[in-house]
């Protein structure tokens, strides 16, 4: 069943099918959230607040529109106004504390095998890319959340945030660029093998 | 495609270095995909948003009805009141209960008839003031067509600034004497 079907059976009075609607789009507005404040618990407060008013607002959805997105603009909408009104303290979504909360089969690989250096790698690099995004400015960070992790066109995140175009495009060129001198400085990449410059 | 994680990072890196803006958004693109998944909601995220759902439009309305932004003190007051006059209501004998209804009723009428006494006054002074207004305006327009009007303003502006030093000096506080 598509989103605008269950948006028609939520405005009919069935709450099974807005229940649906969360269940499909809970992870994409927490993730932007917590992206966007850094802050995992104020990230669940709004994620409730934004689908409670989504709900209240039903009527108001245009179906022309796609419900993730407009869901998604609410979220933004409220996360820059929390970011407005409180100086808030940012803790890294990709503290290596979180790493011990990984699951049990990525440790129990014989540590001297390929598989188990690739592993590391792979868990070290989403590790670092992460760290790096939290890195960005705020409105960096979103895009590259509604760009690279929502799949999303220049158009829509223009929609949701409220940004030309041009700027949607430019943040998401410096925000790759910034990424990048992260990950460098971090030894991520073999000397040479990007084929970068160095200074010096 | 390599199995190196750092293969695919190394081929953005350098489309970022030699500037293909469109190569690098999409080399970037796989990258995130696979190394930058999204953040897991936490447990129970669902059930709390649809626990915080209001039941049906008549407990939103109700609930809009009680949210309204009176104190804690002032609810509490008007409930202890309503408890306090049922309370005396439900003391009362039948014929005391009929006897108190024929004295409300007939506070009411008064009530009615000293508000209706209120609005016929408030209408007298409004019509007064209409025809005092009226007259003003015909006597201006006399003025204003006798060619005196600029001679009337001044002397009236003369008069105006006197009474207003006047008042200012009669009003306002002493100097102490040192």
């Amino acid at each position: 069943m598509t989103d605008a079907q269950l948006v028609e059976r939520a405005l009919a009075g069935s709450q099974d099918a807005f229940a649906a609607l969360v269940a499909r789009h809970q992870r994409s507005v927490y993730n932007l959230l917590a992206r966007m404040l850094r802050n995992p618990a104020l990230a669940e407060e709004l994620a409730q607040e934004s689908f409670l008013k989504a709900y209240t607002h039903l009527r108001r959805f245009n179906p022309e529109y796609k419900f993730a997105n407009w869901v998604l603009r609410i979220a933004h909408n409220a996360a820059i106004d929390v970011l407005r009104q409180r100086g808030l303290r940012m803790v890294s979504m990709d503290d290596p504390d979180t790493a011990e909360q990984r699951p049990i089969e990525e440790t129990v690989v014989d540590p001297r095998s390929d598989e188990a250096e690739r592993r590391l790698e792979r868990r070290d690099l989403s590790q670092v890319l992460g760290a790096a995004l939290d890195e960005l400015r705020p409105e960096y960070r979103r895009a590259v959340v509604l760009r690279y992790q929502q799949d999303l066109g220049y158009e829509e995140i223009s929609a949701i945030t409220g940004d030309p175009v041009g700027t949607v495009k430019s943040h998401l060129h410096r925000a790759r660029v910034e990424m990048a001198v992260f990950l460098k400085k971090r030894g991520f990449v073999q000397p040479g093998a990007d084929g970068t410059r160095r200074n010096g | 495609m390599s199995d190196r994680p750092t293969d695919e990072l190394e081929r953005w890196l350098a489309a970022e270095q030699a500037e293909a803006i469109d190569e690098a958004d999409a080399l970037f693109a796989v990258v995130a995909r696979r190394h930058l998944p999204l953040l897991q909601e936490p447990a129970g995220l669902a059930a709390a948003i649809l626990s915080s759902l209001p039941r049906t439009k008549r407990s939103r309305w109700t609930l809009a009805i009680l949210s309204v932004g009176v104190p804690r003190w002032a609810r509490a007051t008007v409930a202890a009141a309503v408890a306090v006059l049922g309370l005396a209501l439900a003391t009362l004998s039948l014929g005391q209960l009929i006897e108190f209804s024929a004295w409300s009723v007939e506070a009411l009428a008064r009530a009615a008839s000293g508000a209706v006494a209120a609005l016929a006054a408030a209408a007298g002074v409004g019509s007064a003031a209409i025809a005092l207004l009226g007259d003003l305006g015909r006597a201006a327009m006399v003025v204003a067509g006798s060619g005196a009007a600029p001679t009337l303003i001044a002397a009236n502006v003369v008069v105006a600034s006197l009474a207003f030093l006047g008042l200012f000096r009669l009003l306002s506080p002493r100097e102490e004497f040192s």
